[in-house]
C-alpha cells in the first residue's frame, strides 16, 4: 500500500516536472507539449524496479528462519549437546513449545553477541527458529530465559514474523526510491563539466527529478519508520503479555527485563544485518536518539506493564549460578561472560573466586608468619598502598621516591612503606602477584581523588630510576586496569582488529617477551604460541623488546575483538607452559596483559590449557633463586 | 433454470459448505485436545524414566538414606502403574488415582531433595546437575502440557457451544463437552518439586 502510494507520488512528480518544462515553452496547451508515452514509460520503469526490489527482498527474507538466523551469525544448537547451558536452553524451548502447543522450533545461538537479546524468525511456525545471544544464555537464569523465549514464541504464534518480513521488504522498496534519487542527483552534478549548453535543460531536469525522488524516498522512509515503530511496539507489549500467559510466571520475563535494564551491553547486537531485522528481536538492537523510531518500547515501560509495583531498581546478571560456573570451567575458551564483564565484573566475581585459592597458597609460602602479616596488611587501603609502593622500592634511586611520598602527603603512608619495603624484597614473583591481587579490593575503598594521588605516586616511583621494567609495568597495569574504570572515568579502547594478522607484529613482541621468561627452549616456546595463532612469526631478540614497544603492542592487542583475545590468551598460556609449568613471573605477565586486554579470566584459561588447578597452585611458588622478572 | 432456482441452489451450497467448515473445525479441535492429553502422558513417562537414573546416580553418596530412596522409587512405581492403568483414555476415576500417585511422588522427591542438601559432594557432580536440570525441565513440561491440554479443551468447548456451531455439533457426534483436567489439590501439583543445591 505504502509502496503504491509512493509510486503514484513519483509519477505525479514526473507530471509536475514535465509540466514545468512545458511551461517554459508556453502555458497554452499542456497536452500537446507533454510527451505522454515518455511519461508512462518512465513511470512504468520506476514502478517495475521498485516492485522487483520489494520482491527480491521479500523472497530473501522469507527463506525460512534458519537462513535468517545464519545470516545474523547464529549457529544451530545440536539437540544432543552436552553443554549444560545449551542443554538448558534447548529444554526451555521444548517446554514452551508444549505450552504454546506448536512444533518445536530449532534453537540458534548467536555465539559472538554479548548483549542480552533473542529473536524469532521464519514465515510460518513450521519453519520458525528461535535464536538467543550468548549474553542471554549466560546472564539469565532458567525462569528468566524461559520468559524471553516465551516472548519469542508469541511472535511466532501471532504471525509477527510474516508481518515484519513484509514490512522489511516494503521498507527496502521505499528507501530504494530515495537511493535512486540520490544516484540521479550525483550523476546530474557530475556531468556538469562535460555537458554542452544545449543539454543544460536536460541536466536541470535530471537534477530536479533526482531531488524530487530523494525527497519522496526520505519522506517515505520517515513515515515507514514511524509506522514500523508504532506497530512493532504494540507487538512487543503483546508478546511480553503472551510470555506470561505461556509460562504463568510474570517474574520470569519481568526479572529478565530488569536484568537487561541493568546490563552493561543491554540488548544491543553487533551483527551488521541485525538492523534490518531489528523488529524481530526481544529488545532494541541499536540505540535510538528518539524513541519515535525505536522498534521496542523503553525497558522501564515494559517492566511496569508486567510488574506495576516495580520499585525502579534493575537486577544484576546471574553470574554465579551453579550451572554457569561449571560450564565456564569446562569451556573456558567460550568464556565470553568473563570477557564482557571486563574490569567491572572482575570486581564482583573474579576476585571472589581468585581469593580463596590464593588463600590456600599462603600456607605454602616460605615464611608463613611474615606473609600472614603482609597479607593482613592488604585488607586496609593504606596498607595496600604501602605494599604496592614497597614492591617498587628501588634502594639505588630511593631519594625521589621518598620525596614524592612527602609531596603526596598521605598521612602515615611513608612509615608503612618503610616498614614493609625490606620484607617485600625477599618475595617471589608469585607471592607478589598474590599481594597485588589481594590489595585491589581494598584500594577500591579509596575516593577518586585519593586514587588519583596514589596513581601518580605509583608512576613517580616507577620512573624514579628513569626506566620501566617488566615487573613494574605488570604491577601498574594490574592496579590501574582494575581500578581506573571505577574510580576515574576511563573508557575502553575502540575495538579495531578483527583478524590476528592485523596485530601479528604486536603478537610477536608480546609472545617474545613471554618466551624469554621460559626456563627451557625460548625458540620452542615461541613457536608453540605461533602455532596456536596459526601465524608465522619470528622470535624477536631479547634486547629488541623494549618497554615502549611492548606497551604499545599490548595496547594494540587490547583493541582486538573479544574472541581473538581468547585465542591470544591461549597462545600466551601455551608459551608460558612450554617448559612444563607456569612460573610466578610468567603468570604475573599473563595476568597483567589480560588486564590490559580487559579479559580477566586467565585462571580458567590456564586450567583449561591442561595445567590443572592443583599443579598450577604448586607452580605458583617459585623455586628460591629463580630469576623472575628482570 | 430461472434465477430463483439458481439463487436457492447457491444458498444451499453455501450453507453446506459452511457446515462442512464447522464440522472440520470441530474435528480439528477435538484432535488437538486429545493430542494434548497424549502429551501429558509422554511427559509423565519421561519423568518416571528419569527418577530411576537420579536414584542410581545418587545411591553411592546416600548409603545411609535407604528409606528416602526407597520411598522415591515406590512412589514413582505407583505413579507409573497408575498412568499405565489409564491407558490413554481420559476418565475421571483413572485421573483421580494418577493425581494421588503424583502427589505422593512429589512429596517423596521433596524429601529426597532435603536429604541431598546434606551432601555437598553431590552438588559438585555434573551428572546430578544434569539430571536435576532434566527433572526441572520435565516438571515444567508436565505443567505446560496440562496447560496446553486445558487450553485446547477450552477452545474446543467454546467452539462447540457457540451458535450456530451448536446445531452442527449436536447432529454429528460432538455432543459432549470435553473434561478439563482438574486435580483436587492442583496448587501442589503445579509446584514442581525443586531439587535445589543452594
Amino acid at each position: 500500500m505504502a509502496v503504491v502510494t509512493l509510486i503514484i507520488l513519483t509519477n505525479l512528480l514526473f507530471l509536475g516536472l514535465l509540466w514545468a518544462e512545458s511551461d517554459s515553452y508556453g502555458p497554452s496547451d499542456i497536452i500537446t507539449v507533454l510527451d505522454w508515452p515518455l511519461f508512462f514509460a518512465v513511470g512504468g520503469v520506476i514502478s517495475l524496479v521498485v516492485g522487483v526490489v520489494v520482491l527480491v527482498n521479500w523472497l530473501n527474507f522469507s527463506r525460512g528462519g534458519s537462513q535468517v538466523a545464519a545470516a545474523l551469525g547464529g549457529t544451530l544448537v545440536q539437540p544432543g549437546t552436552d553443554k549444560p547451558l545449551e542443554r538448558r536452553a534447548l529444554n526451555i524451548v521444548q517446554e514452551l513449545a508444549l505450552a504454546a502447543n506448536m512444533p518445536v522450533p530449532s534453537l540458534f545461538l548467536l555465539e559472538h553477541e554479548l548483549g542480552v537479546n533473542a529473536f524469532a524468525a521464519g514465515t510460518h511456525h513450521t519453519n520458525a527458529v528461535v535464536a538467543i545471544t550468548r549474553g542471554a544464555l549466560e546472564a539469565l537464569n532458567r525462569d528468566e530465559l524461559q520468559g524471553v523465549v516465551g516472548h519469542e514464541f508469541s511472535h511466532i504464534l501471532n504471525g509477527d514474523m510474516r508481518l515484519s518480513i513484509r514490512l522489511a521488504a516494503m521498507l527496502r522498496g521505499i528507501t530504494f526510491i530515495g537511493d535512486l534519487g540520490s544516484i540521479l542527483l550525483r550523476i546530474g552534478s557530475h556531468r556538469h563539466h562535460f555537458q554542452s549548453r544545449k543539454k543544460d535543460d536536460g541536466r536541470a531536469a535530471m537534477l530536479a527529478l533526482g531531488l524530487g525522488l530523494y525527497l519522496i524516498g526520505l519522506l517515505g522512509g520517515l513515515m515507514a519508520g514511524l509506522i514500523k515503530s508504532a506497530i512493532s511496539k504494540q507487538k512487543e507489549y503483546l508478546a511480553d503479555a503472551s510470555s506470561v500467559q505461556f509460562t504463568r510466571n510474570p517474574d520470569g520475563i519481568g526479572n529478565a527485563l530488569k536484568i537487561i535494564g541493568g546490563h552493561a551491553n543491554g540488548t544491543f547486537v553487533e551483527s551488521a544485518r541485525a538492523e534490518e531485522m531489528s523488529h524481530l528481536f526481544f529488545g532494541q538492537v541499536r540505540h535510538r536518539l528518539w524513541s519515535g523510531f525505536a522498534t521496542h518500547p523503553p525497558i522501564e515501560q515494559r517492566i511496569r506493564r508486567i510488574d506495576p509495583r516495580w520499585d525502579g531498581k534493575f537486577l544484576p546478571a546471574n553470574v554465579d549460578s551453579g550451572v554457569m560456573s561449571s560450564e565456564a570451567e569446562k569451556h573456558a575458551d567460550k568464556n565470553d561472560m568473563a570477557l564482557r564483564a571486563g574490569i567491572a565484573g572482575f570486581a564482583s566475581a573474579d576476585v571472589a573466586t581468585v581469593l580463596p585459592r590464593n588463600a590456600n597458597n599462603t600456607a605454602e609460602m616460605a615464611s608463613p608468619a611474615a606473609n600472614a602479616a603482609l597479607l593482613n596488611e592488604t585488607t586496609d587501603p593504606l596498607g595496600a598502598m604501602a605494599l604496592l609502593l614497597g614492591m617498587l622500592w628501588n634502594p639505588q634511586h630511593e631519594e625521589p621516591q621518598w620525596q614524592a611520598i612527602e609531596v603526596a602527603g598521605i598521612k602515615g603512608l611513608d612509615d608503612l612503606v618503610r616498614r614493609w619495603c625490606e620484607p617485600l624484597r625477599t618475595q617471589t614473583p608469585s607471592e607478589n602477584l598474590i599481594i597485588i591481587e589481594r590489595s585491589i579490593p581494598a584500594l577500591r575503598g579509596l575516593s577518586p581523588e585519593q586514587y588519583r594521588v596514589f596513581r601518580n605516586l605509583l608512576e613517580t616511583w616507577i620512573d624514579a630510576d628513569g626506566k620501566t621494567v617488566l615487573q613494574e609495568w605488570c604491577l601498574f597495569q594490574l592496579v590501574c586496569h582494575y581500578l581506573d574504570p571505577e574510580l576515574i572515568n576511563s573508557h575502553a579502547p575502540r575495538l579495531r582488529h578483527k583478524t590476528l594478522d592485523a596485530v601479528s607484529k604486536d603478537l610477536a613482541i608480546t609472545l617474545g617477551a613471554l618466551a624469554h621468561l621460559t626456563e627451557e627452549d625460548t625458540e620452542r616456546a615461541f613457536r608453540r604460541g605461533a602455532e596456536i595463532l596459526s601465524l608465522t612469526m619470528t622470535l624477536p631478540e631479547a634486547d629488541a623488546i623494549v618497554m615502549t614497544a611492548f606497551t604499545q603492542s599490548v595496547d594494540e592487542l587490547a583493541a582486538c575483538y573479544p574472541l581473538l583475545k581468547v585465542t591470544i590468551l591461549k597462545a600466551m598460556a601455551s608459551v608460558a607452559a612450554d617448559d612444563g609449568k607456569i612460573s610466578g613471573s610468567e603468570l604475573t605477565l599473563i595476568k597483567a596483559i589480560a588486564a590490559v586486554m580487559d579479559c580477566p579470566a586467565p585462571d580458567n584459561l590456564l586450567a583449561a590449557y591442561g595445567i590443572g588447578d592443583g599443579s598450577l597452585a604448586e607452580d605458583l611458588v617459585d623455586p628460591p633463586g629463580s630469576n623472575g622478572l628482570k | 433454470m430461472d434465477t430463483t432456482t439458481i439463487i436457492s441452489l447457491a444458498v444451499v451450497a453455501l450453507l453446506l459448505g459452511w457446515a462442512v467448515v464447522i464440522y472440520n473445525q470441530l474435528v480439528a479441535l477435538s484432535n488437538r485436545y486429545q493430542n494434548g492429553f497424549a502429551q501429558i502422558e509422554v511427559q509423565l513417562k519421561r519423568r518416571y524414566d528419569l527418577i530411576p537414573n537420579l536414584v542410581e546416580t545418587t545411591k553411592g553418596y546416600l548409603l545411609h538414606e535407604r528409606e528416602t530412596l526407597e520411598a522415591v522409587v515406590n512412589a514413582r512405581n505407583a505413579a507409573a502403574s497408575a498412568l499405565d492403568a489409564l491407558g490413554g483414555s481420559i476418565n475421571a476415576e483413572g485421573i483421580q488415582t494418577l493425581s494421588g500417585a503424583e502427589n505422593a511422588l512429589g512429596a517423596a522427591l521433596g524429601k529426597f531433595s532435603v536429604v541431598m542438601e546434606a551432601y555437598p559432594d553431590l552438588k559438585a557432580s555434573a551428572n546430578v546437575q544434569q539430571l536435576n536440570e532434566e527433572l526441572a525441565s520435565t516438571e515444567n513440561r508436565v505443567a505446560f502440557a496440562r496447560q496446553g491440554f486445558n487450553d485446547a479443551v477450552m477452545s474446543y468447548n467454546t467452539y462447540r457451544q457457540s451458535f450456530p456451531n451448536l446445531l452442527i455439533a449436536n447432529r454429528f457426534g460432538h455432543t459432549e463437552d470435553a473434561q478439563l483436567l482438574e486435580f483436587d489439590d492442583s496448587e501442589q501439583i503445579q509446584e514442581a518439586p525443586k531439587i535445589s543445591f543452594t
